[in-house]
């Protein structure tokens, strides 16, 4: 039947455009590598769940005692349980998956208890200990890092002494020190309190392990950069050099005092120093002259306006580059009408009578202000003064203490009153090795946490732009990075440096990955463009097809019916 | 070893090199014929050699030290500039003049201790390092369209590149002042009011790196950074004569100087009074004994100068020693109209595109001899009494097409034999989109020659659309040519030979060669128009729904069928 024929007509030139469509869709698309959508969200679950990556360290507390103890074995097995449960039940908010281990080691008697299946290294009893007596909290440290021997990253061992004589006073006292051993003397008098020698095992263990904190109580970041790098920048800054003008002698201060910290805290972040002297940078903030002190006070609320942006160039150009992390350390020299200049803390005490005062900004660094020794009796004349390592020790001392709290530890080691606690601190590099160990720990946390949330960004931005051209680089880097990011969660037993290197190549990754040139600059293809651009000839052509099968349906049908 | 010969050897050794940082600051002033004031500003750090000194510094700025570090910069020099300098009235062969005369935008020349396979890539990266230091487009300068290689340089690991377009304001300068350990907190930078020194009639600032520390030749690393600003003549008053204007120095900037930066060991105000000036003054001054610069025939000054330096040739340097007077205002009286001359080379150069239309044209170079006195230059050599030698650079970017056959050479307007006045010449074609060409030729004329034309015709290519800058129809430049007489040494000699720390001095009194550089030319490419892309799309889609509409028309519709069909129903 000829309305059959143009039914046919109408139908086959809408057909075919129907048809075309797929294939037209297919040509406008771009090219998109395939991300590994399912892993990094199964990544991101088992990370948030598990509150926190697991490193693993265990902890070996040792009853030591040269004389036969008192008490009989069982009692001995009893006191051993109760110590282990309670170290063990501490430890859950610790930083690590911890493995516990009590040992008694005393004249004639070797007993053990294990927390966990896998707690192998036992310690080894009957071994002879120098006498500990008329001996400084220090040499004790160094005689006992000997005798404990081992000395790797996660191992840690409480000593306790049952010793009367080497208690002062006859009370319990617990001693951390710069290795990865603390011990607690304790006289066997006290035996029978299992109450205090639990608090003080555990405190001790609680210091060791996670820097006596818990671990939500630290910051989530570390002031470094995406691949681990930091830069310490050190600027001496003379506010008016009209009538002093200090220089330093910077390369034996870093010699010094700063070669060896950057040295220590190399496995947790690989810091460089520079320095520069700058001048005319007067401070943003004003003090007010208190008479009763004869010095220039300035408000700690007005500590947020010290550090004045606009005459303080700090800025680092060239070995900077990219996206690299600077930590400031801003020496600042008062002008004469300002010396000596100290800080008023929020509580209304002014800090000590020490000519050094500083503060710190967090992620950005410390200002440290050093008054020149004598300057209210100083003539006004000209002063031109070189500062050798001596003029700066403390100085430098304050900057190690702003260097500790930007990553998260206390300034100065705290000292606890009851149960006696102290913490030795290491006099040349200004942190303890179970303090680095700590600091490893929380930067591979760090990592392990912004890696999942960085992929799980880049994701969501990929899937919200679907017109954005996703190069074969990204792919490869996402998957390098969820790679090792896995692979630092699973590391169990591993050692401390690999874990390290794996969190920080997850991290770096998946920084590249997020900050690659080619999502950068996003491929400018809007859909008011596509409708620009493909208008004029769809809508004409559409329009007359549609028509057309409209116009020939209702001929037909009106044919079909007539008949 | 005995101990004399070690002693010898030490003092050999620290004699090669200074053994602190030292900073000085320097402003040179002088009276243009025209009446304008020409102030040159010039800073200078040193440091000695990283090897004896270490890396950490008290005066040198850091950014630069680590620039130098990274990208291993031999030598390299910086200027942005903004206006001409007028060659005719504000000299050509004196060694200030040679220091300030520089292509309008930017222009870097950089020499790299880096294997010569990486030279581009390093000089790609200093370019991104110097923009943001300057917050200048330099970047733009790591297109391989933008930069060669000058055949002439000493060294294969220079590179030269100018970007004529960049326009230079207080952003570029502030980034430049904060190397400086003063900033313009104290000493002569307190004198640089941007209004003023932005509505002058030249302005060009720059940066001079040179660094020994890749050589092992001990001579440490210096930055000079200097500032030549031409000042209009102050606002027309009483004078004597109506082109020379009295000025003062707060006049000029609207402060006086105060005091001077304390950290510089030499902080000098220089007035410089060229020879033709100064003759009129010795001829004031044949019978006395001293010259009485304060107060003279000629001029009178607001205050007696420290030193008075005089060169071989006669002009003369009034120094004034800015620590000393807690307040200096210099300042110039005129009594008598004098009119003098600054200092000519031997030709003067002129660019300019010949041809018109969009298709094609020709680029002329013109050397036109001096009539008026020429100021010599000092020609080593016996060569250079009858001949005079000429290097022309010209860089051209890849869409204007020469064509090397036409490159032609005519001497007093007669065409000549190309190869009986060009000694040497590279002819480095251009790649499309990848590099510019380059012509670099060496001339030899006689020293009699009155005029000499270069021309070389060109076709202007077409870019793509998304090629042209912003403001397309404002066109291209070219950038300048860079002329130098080799044989041709600017410097002055002084009579007395105690320069002490200055730097100024020492630039004026070392030979160079004699530089200069051509107008900048505007080229007008054919530009497209820009909405063209989506007229053509839109057009061919009607076409082609027009076709589609009647053709399916044509198959379905039967207009006889339509139309008995209305009447039957």
């Amino acid at each position: 039947m000829a309305g059959s024929t143009r039914l046919a007509i109408a139908l086959s030139a809408l057909a075919y455009i129907l048809a075309g469509l797929p294939f037209w869709w297919k040509l406008t698309e771009v090219y998109r590598v395939p991300l590994p959508y399912r892993e990094v969200e199964g990544f991101v679950t088992k990370q948030s769940s598990s509150s926190a990556a697991r490193v693993h360290c265990q902890l070996q507390i040792v009853f030591f005692s040269k004389e036969e103890t008192p008490d009989r074995d069982a009692k001995w097995s009893d006191r051993l349980e109760v110590v282990l449960r309670a170290t063990r039940e501490w430890s859950s908010s610790g930083f690590c998956e911890i493995e516990v281990a009590v040992t008694l080691d005393a004249k004639g008697l070797c007993l053990h208890k294990r927390g966990g299946d896998r707690a192998k290294p036992l310690w080894e009893c009957g071994r002879v200990l120098d006498s500990l007596h008329s001996q400084d909290s220090t040499s004790i440290d160094e005689s006992l890092k000997n005798y404990i021997g081992e000395d790797r990253a996660g191992k840690y061992t409480i000593l306790v002494l049952l010793d009367g004589e080497l208690s002062q006073g006859g009370g319990a006292e617990a001693v951390v020190g710069k290795y990865r051993h603390a011990w607690v003397v304790f006289p066997p008098s006290l035996l029978g309190n299992d109450e205090q020698l639990t608090r003080i095992i555990s405190e001790t263990a609680g210091v060791l392990l996670a820097g006596g904190k818990p671990a939500t109580a630290v910051a989530k970041t570390m002031p470094l950069a995406a691949d681990g790098s930091a830069i310490l920048s050190f600027s001496l800054l003379n506010a008016d050099p009209e009538n002093w003008i200090f220089n330093w002698d910077f390369d034996s201060v870093e010699s010094q005092y700063l070669s060896p910290v950057v040295d220590a805290l190399a496995p947790v972040a690989r810091l460089s120093v520079e320095s520069q002297v700058l001048y005319y940078t007067p401070a943003a903030a004003r003090s007010q002259w208190n008479a009763d002190i004869r010095s220039h006070v300035i408000e700690s609320k007005d500590l947020s306006f010290f550090v004045n942006a606009n005459e303080w160039h700090l800025d680092t150009s060239a070995a900077a580059a990219g996206r690299s992390k600077v930590l400031h350390f801003a020496i600042y020299v008062p002008p004469v009408e300002e010396c000596p200049l100290r800080i008023k803390l929020s509580s209304g005490r002014i800090t000590s009578s020490a000519s050094i005062d500083g503060f710190t900004s967090p992620g950005w660094g410390g200002v440290v202000i050093w008054n020149p020794p004598g300057c209210l009796v100083a003539d006004n004349s000209t002063l031109r003064q070189r500062l050798n390592v001596n003029d700066l020790k403390t100085t430098m001392e304050v900057v190690v203490a702003q260097l500790r709290t930007l990553f998260g530890l206390p300034p100065v080691p705290p000292r606890r009153k009851a149960p006696k606690l102290s913490i030795l601190c290491n006099q040349r590099t200004g942190f303890a090795e179970w303090e680095l160990d700590l600091l490893l720990r929380r930067r591979v946390i760090a990592d392990v946490n912004s890696t999942a949330s960085t992929l799980a960004s880049l994701l969501k931005l990929v899937e919200s732009l679907p017109k954005m051209v996703i190069q074969q680089e990204i792919g490869v880097q996402v998957t390098t990075s969820l790679e090792a990011a896995e692979k630092a969660m699973d590391a169990g037993n591993a050692s401390y440096q690999v874990i390290g290197n794996f969190s920080a190549t997850a991290k770096a990754w998946a920084e590249e990955a997020f900050f690659h040139p080619s999502i950068m600059s996003l491929l400018h293809f809007p859909k008011e463009h596509q409708f620009a651009m493909y208008t004029p000839f769809f809508v004409p052509v559409l329009l007359h097809t549609v028509i057309s099968v409209v116009k020939e349906t209702m001929r037909y049908a009106r044919k079909s019916s007539r008949k | 070893m005995d101990l004399p010969f070690a002693l010898a050897f030490v003092l050999l050794l620290t004699s090669c090199y200074a053994i602190d940082e030292d900073f000085s600051e320097e402003l040179l002033l002088r009276p243009l014929p025209d009446g304008n004031v020409l102030a040159h500003f010039h800073f200078a750090s040193t440091l000695p050699p990283v090897d004896h000194y270490g890396v950490h510094h008290r005066l040198f700025p850091k950014a630069i030290f680590q620039l130098v570090r990274k990208f291993r910069i031999k030598e390299m020099e910086l200027s942005f500039t903004q206006g001409r300098w007028n060659y005719q009235r504000w000299g050509v062969g004196d060694p200030i003049a040679q220091l300030a005369a520089k292509p309008v935008g930017v222009e870097l020349t950089a020499s790299l201790d880096v294997p010569e396979a990486e030279v581009d890539s390093t000089w790609g990266n200093l370019t991104h390092a110097l923009s943001g230091l300057f917050c200048a487009s330099i970047n733009f300068l790591e297109s391989p369209t933008t930069f060669l290689e000058p055949w002439f340089s000493k060294s294969s690991r220079t590179r030269y590149g100018a970007l004529p377009r960049e326009a230079v304001c207080t952003e570029n300068l502030t980034p430049w002042l904060k190397l400086l350990p003063c900033r313009d907190k104290a000493g002569l930078t307190t004198l640089l009011d941007r209004p003023t020194i932005y509505s002058g009639m030249y302005h060009s600032q720059r940066l001079i790196i040179t660094s020994g520390d890749f050589d092992r030749d001990e001579e440490g690393t210096t930055l000079e950074q200097t500032l030549t600003v031409v000042l209009r003549k102050p606002a027309v008053s009483e004078g004597l004569s109506s082109k020379l204007q009295d000025w003062t120095l707060s006049g000029l900037f609207g402060s006086k100087l105060e005091g001077k930066c304390p950290l510089a060991t030499t902080s000098s105000v220089y007035l410089e009074l060229e020879e033709s000036l100064a003759k009129h003054l010795a001829g004031d001054l044949s019978k006395e004994t001293r010259i009485n610069f304060v107060d003279n025939r000629v001029f009178s000054l607001s205050s007696a100068p420290s030193r008075v330096l005089a060169s071989l040739s006669g002009s003369l340097l009034l120094e004034y020693e800015a620590g000393t007077h807690s307040e200096l205002d210099l300042g110039v009286t005129w009594r008598a109209p004098v009119d003098w001359s600054p200092a000519r080379g031997r030709f003067y150069t002129s660019r300019y595109l010949a041809g018109s239309g969009n298709a094609r044209g020709s680029i002329v170079i013109s050397f036109r001899a001096n009539d008026g006195p020429s100021g010599d230059c000092y020609s080593p050599g016996i060569e250079a009494v009858e001949y005079v030698d000429i290097m022309i650079l010209q860089m051209i970017p890849w869409y204007v097409r020469l064509y090397g056959h036409t490159l032609q050479v005519s001497l007093d307007g007669r065409n000549v034999e190309f190869w009986s006045v060009v000694r040497l010449m590279r002819f480095t074609p251009a790649e499309d989109r990848k590099a510019p060409a380059a012509v670099e030729i060496a001339l030899r004329v006689s020293i009699a020659t009155q005029a000499v034309t270069l021309t070389i015709q060109y076709d202007k290519g077409f870019l793509h659309i998304d090629e042209h800058p912003p403001d397309a129809n404002r066109g291209f430049d070219l950038p300048s040519a860079v002329i130098t007489f080799p044989r041709c040494r600017v410097f002055k000699q002084f009579q007395s030979d105690d320069v002490g720390h200055s730097h100024i001095l020492a630039v004026v009194q070392s030979q160079r060669p004699m530089q200069i550089y051509s107008e900048v030319s505007l080229m007008q490419l054919a530009t497209p128009d820009f909405s063209m892309p989506y007229n053509v799309i839109t057009l061919t889609c009607t076409v082609l729904a027009l076709y589609f509409g009647s053709l399916l028309n044509a198959l379905r519709r039967r207009i006889g069928e339509e139309e008995r069909e209305s009447k039957g129903t």
